[in-house]
């Protein structure tokens, strides 16, 4: 439960700091300016989010927001957004942290991707816990975001949807993880080796800022962790390897003293 | 002209003979038999006859088939006999008979396996009965042939004689040197087993198919049951002969008395896998179930009910696929698909005796067993019903999805925290079969009041891509805190209402549940969801959510309600369902309170007292539980028929016609109205208010529609 509600938290803090609760209810209607947002018709409404978007002022920005949770049918909620995000400032803040929880799961992933964009406050711990979204969108965006963030406390979560074959987790972790993750990336090598999990494991072994003991830490690991095609990993790993690679030759111990504990193991009666 | 030329019509009787149609008809004329004769023919029927004193096992092996004899008893196989049958065998008095691939009617001896009959026939087998001396067959032939029905007398070896049948004919059954034979759906003809003449006819007050013995008596069997004894052939409902058991919902919904008139079933019908057996009470007391026992067999359960009620009494699972069982005075014999034979206690489904392995494989068998079980085997002790179905709905048996929801459902009548555990766990995992998930969701909602720390532990969960979580059923766990009015749920419910994880056919639980609760902090997220979503189309699934969201705000705040409505009802984009559903809740703001006093009431609120309580509490199901599940359409416009005048009167010379959403609880009580056009709604609302509409099964109010037309 807890670890629900600190992100949830963290959302909440989010939206106060920008001034408004979630649940504030708008009042009345959107200004005489911009009263077309109130239109009957859909038409009418778009030439409104239109106008807004044109007008660029905090006030426009105050209209779509307010008219965003007054509730707009889901083909005008998108444009609404967009305009509000081209303005951004409080306004586009509130809105945004109103719809990464909306049922809309395009709308969550672009509110997602519009966290890091407006620089919210605790937009990395709302990252992180859309990083357990069920939309693969809204995971795509939230590694994203997190990777221009700085991803180190959500390393956890990102491992797990790597393992899990999300692309961009993968990316994430395979770009940014340290060495000293390396329990935390160990704790996932029993997930299948293939997609973007593979490939991500694939970086870390050759990543040049992991010391060689890591790396070759690693690929021990992989090759004791009984997971199928382990051993080809490795294997295309080292000749992809040029021989002057410090870990090279450690991965190729790795993989005799391996294949000489399996050959034990099979003479075994 | 039959008088005039006889000769012609012996001659034509004569070529139709050597033809190979066989026999001289069963006209439509019944035969003109004098009253005491008639008695005389029911009274032979009726007489008690009984089994043959073995206990033995008829089955048949998997494919090469081969026909098998086993004594219950000893375990051992007493003969077997290579045959292509393409019917399973039927039991005889002292003889098994089948119908070959080839369609010859084949009898062996049950003591030695020796043939005492084979010949070859032109119709598909449909029953037999008798014995190796004298036997009755019934045979069908393809809609259309004429004739459609045969019935043909064997003796000794012998075919005796032929009678053909107009319509289709059913199971027949050999008694006292007669043959009763159903046919064309509800006649029954009583033949001379000798001759084939016919002794008398009668006419079934309703379809009958079959004729057979139970119980040392014979019965007539269809929709209902007939008991054959004096009355039969004139008001056998009134001499109490007649039982028509309740029907109740079952998994491929077999029937009471398979069709008779349907070919005899191939060894691999699935009616030897799913069935109801029973067995009906001596003859000497009043027709019913012995033991008033009802036995539905699923490939490996046995559930046991209440052939009165609908009550499940016991359970069982056995290891294997059942190949065979019957019914008994003491309980239940069974046979499985390993040759293994059991016996369960009719009280509580306790092993008696067995297994008893006798190591032959068998696809079906047939079960003659009238002794009392003294086999060998170890007697074991029955787990509690509550272990039993737990154990039956978690079986791992991909084939058995419909009788783990069967069980599930048994689960449910049962309040138990552990139940509520294993509820919980069945509803939640997307892993199991729809029936079984669908069922455990359901009877979780279904009053339940065990169980709130599970309850409680779940409503805390939450959807998780990254640990593997899905949502937990909120909609179903929300009703059950409603009912226990858990106020420490309030924060998972809102939680539930604002996470895009929760599935939308479950949002209407939460809400519904955070109006019962009646919490007021509810009343600013409720609105915020309400506002946000409103303008979804027509179509989207959350549209009956957000009706029940307008539904909690009126429960939460009364009149309070109507400015945090109005605004979403006069918005061009809320679409009509929602628009008639806020008008719905808005509705019940304007009812006036059936009790209000008169004048202001000054006395203290009345103590709640268990009468008060009881007076105040919905009325008791009835005592048999004859209420809808739902009401339907005809339901409603039942209920409305004796006040119809009085509603189109409402309509005025200028409405053609009114849409009245009315919602309805479980009582069937109006609970609130919307008309559309709302002018007639004054008019309509008194006449309706008075309306009592038919008690529901569901304990959830209906919403139901009905359009009022001049």
């Amino acid at each position: 439960m807890g670890r629900w509600f600190i992100p949830c938290l963290a959302g909440l803090a989010l939206v106060l700091a920008t001034g408004s609760s979630w649940a504030a209810q708008p009042k009345g209607k959107a200004s005489d300016e911009f009263a077309a947002l109130d239109a009957a018709d859909a038409a009418s409404v778009r030439q409104g989010i239109d106008k807004a978007a044109k007008a660029k002022t905090p006030k426009a920005a105050k209209a779509l927001a307010d008219r965003i949770r007054r509730g707009l049918a889901p083909e005008l909620l998108l444009p609404a957004f967009d305009a509000l995000l081209a303005i951004g400032g409080p306004n586009a803040q509130q809105g945004t942290s109103l719809l990464v929880r909306h049922r809309s799961a395009p709308i969550r992933a672009k509110a997602t991707s519009a966290l890091v964009k407006l620089k919210a406050k605790g937009a990395a711990e709302t990252l992180t816990f859309l990083l357990d979204d069920e939309d693969k969108s809204v995971r795509e965006a939230a590694a994203k975001g997190l990777s221009d963030l700085g991803p180190e406390s959500a390393m956890p979560k990102l491992l797990a949807a790597a393992s899990l074959g999300d692309a961009a987790a993968a990316d994430v972790v395979a770009a940014k993880a340290s060495h000293k993750q390396l329990p935390a990336v160990a704790s996932r090598l029993e997930y299948p080796l293939e997609g973007p999990w593979a490939t991500c494991l694939e970086k870390l072994l050759i990543r040049k800022d992991w010391p060689v003991k890591a790396q070759v830490s690693l690929a021990d690991k992989l090759l004791h962790s009984g997971t199928s095609g382990a051993t080809a990993l490795l294997e295309k790993v080292v000749s992809g390897l040029d021989k002057q690679n410090p870990a090279r030759q450690g991965f190729i111990d790795t993989l005799k003293a391996s294949a000489t504990a399996a050959a034990k193991e099979e003479k075994k009666p | 002209m039959s008088h005039k030329c006889p000769t012609f019509l012996a001659l034509v009787a004569l070529c139709s003979w050597l033809l190979g149609c066989g026999g001289w008809p069963l006209t439509s004329a019944a035969p003109k038999v004098p009253g005491p004769m008639a008695a005389n023919v029911i009274e032979v029927l009726s007489r008690p006859e009984a089994e043959p004193n073995d206990s033995i096992v008829v089955g048949l092996s998997f494919a090469p088939t081969t026909l098998i004899v086993l004594d219950v008893a000893s375990g051992k196989v007493r003969w077997k006999q290579p045959v292509e049958a393409r019917t399973a065998p039927i039991l005889l008095r002292d003889s098994v008979l089948v119908q070959t691939d080839k369609g010859r009617i084949v009898v062996f001896d049950l003591q030695d396996g020796r043939k005492a009959l084979d010949v070859d026939v032109s119709g598909t087998l449909v029953g037999a009965s008798g014995s190796r001396d004298s036997l009755a067959v019934a045979l069908t032939k393809k809609p259309g042939s004429s004739p459609r029905g045969l019935v043909i007398g064997f003796g000794k070896g012998k075919q005796l004689w032929v009678r053909d049948l107009p319509y289709e004919v059913g199971v027949l059954v050999v008694s006292g040197g007669l043959v009763v034979v159903p046919w064309a759906n509800q006649r029954v003809s009583i033949l001379d087993v000798a001759t084939g003449e016919e002794r008398l006819r009668i006419v079934t007050p309703t379809m009958v198919t079959q004729a057979f013995f139970d119980n040392d008596r014979l019965y007539l069997g269809g929709n209902d049951l007939y008991r054959i004894a004096p009355g039969i052939e004139s008001d056998p409902k009134d001499k109490g002969l007649a039982l028509t058991p309740s029907r109740r919902p079952l998994p491929g919904a077999p029937p009471l008395v398979r069709s008779g008139i349907a070919p005899a079933p191939s060894p691999s019908d699935a009616s030897f896998r799913v069935k109801l057996a029973w067995r009906t009470t001596p003859g000497d007391k009043p027709l019913g179930f012995e033991n008033d026992l009802l036995y539905f067999v699923f490939y490996r359960f046995v559930f046991a009910y209440s052939a009165s009620e609908d009550r499940l009494l016991w359970a069982y699972s056995h290891p294997q696929d059942i190949a065979g069982i019957a019914p008994s005075s003491y309980g239940l014999s069974l046979v499985d698909q390993r040759g293994g034979a059991t016996a369960l206690n009719a009280k509580d489904g306790r092993i008696l005796f067995g297994p008893i392995e006798t190591g032959e494989k068998l696809q079906m068998a047939l079960i003659r067993s009238n002794t009392a079980p003294t086999g060998k085997g170890q007697p074991a002790g029955a787990g509690s019903l509550e272990e039993t179905l737990t154990r039956m709905a978690f079986d791992p048996d991909s084939r058995l999805a419909d009788g783990r929801a069967l069980a599930v459902r048994g689960l449910g009548a049962l309040d138990t925290e552990k139940v509520t555990q294993s509820l919980i766990e069945l509803c939640r995992d997307k892993s199991q079969p729809a029936p079984v998930k669908n069922q455990a969701c359901e009877e979780l909602g279904r009053g339940r009041n065990k169980g709130a720390k599970f309850v409680r532990e779940a409503l805390a969960t939450r959807a998780a891509y990254t640990e593997g979580k899905s949502a937990p059923p909120v909609g179903a766990l929300s009703t059950f805190a409603a009912a226990q009015k858990m106020q420490t749920a309030m924060p998972d419910l809102l939680a539930h209402l604002g996470s895009p994880a929760t599935p939308p056919q479950e949002l209407g639980g939460v809400l519904k549940a955070l109006g019962a609760l009646g919490n007021a902090s509810a009343t600013e997220p409720v609105t915020a969801f309400l506002r946000l979503y409103h303008a979804e189309p027509a179509s989207s699934p959350l549209v009956p959510a957000l009706g029940q969201a307008a539904e909690t705000l009126v429960t939460l705040e009364k009149a309070k309600a109507r400015p945090l409505l109005e605004p979403v009802l006069l918005d061009p984009f809320t679409s009509e369902p929602l628009r008639e559903s806020i008008k719905a809740a808005l509705s019940t703001l304007e009812k006036p309170a059936a009790s209000a006093p008169e004048a202001k009431d000054t006395t203290p609120p009345a103590k709640v007292t268990k009468e008060t309580a009881a007076a105040a509490a919905p009325p008791p199901a009835p005592a048999t539980d004859d209420r809808p599940e739902r009401l339907s359409d005809k339901h409603v416009a039942k209920a409305l028929a004796p006040v119809l005048t009085q509603l189109k009167k409402c309509l005025g010379k200028s409405l053609a016609s009114v849409k009245i959403v009315m919602v309805i609880d479980a009582s069937g009580s109006l609970v609130t109205r919307a008309t559309t056009p709302p002018e007639a709604d004054a008019c309509l609302a008194p006449v309706l208010e008075k309306v009592k509409f038919p008690q529901t099964k569901i304990q959830d109010a209906q919403r139901v529609v009905y359009m009022l037309r001049r």
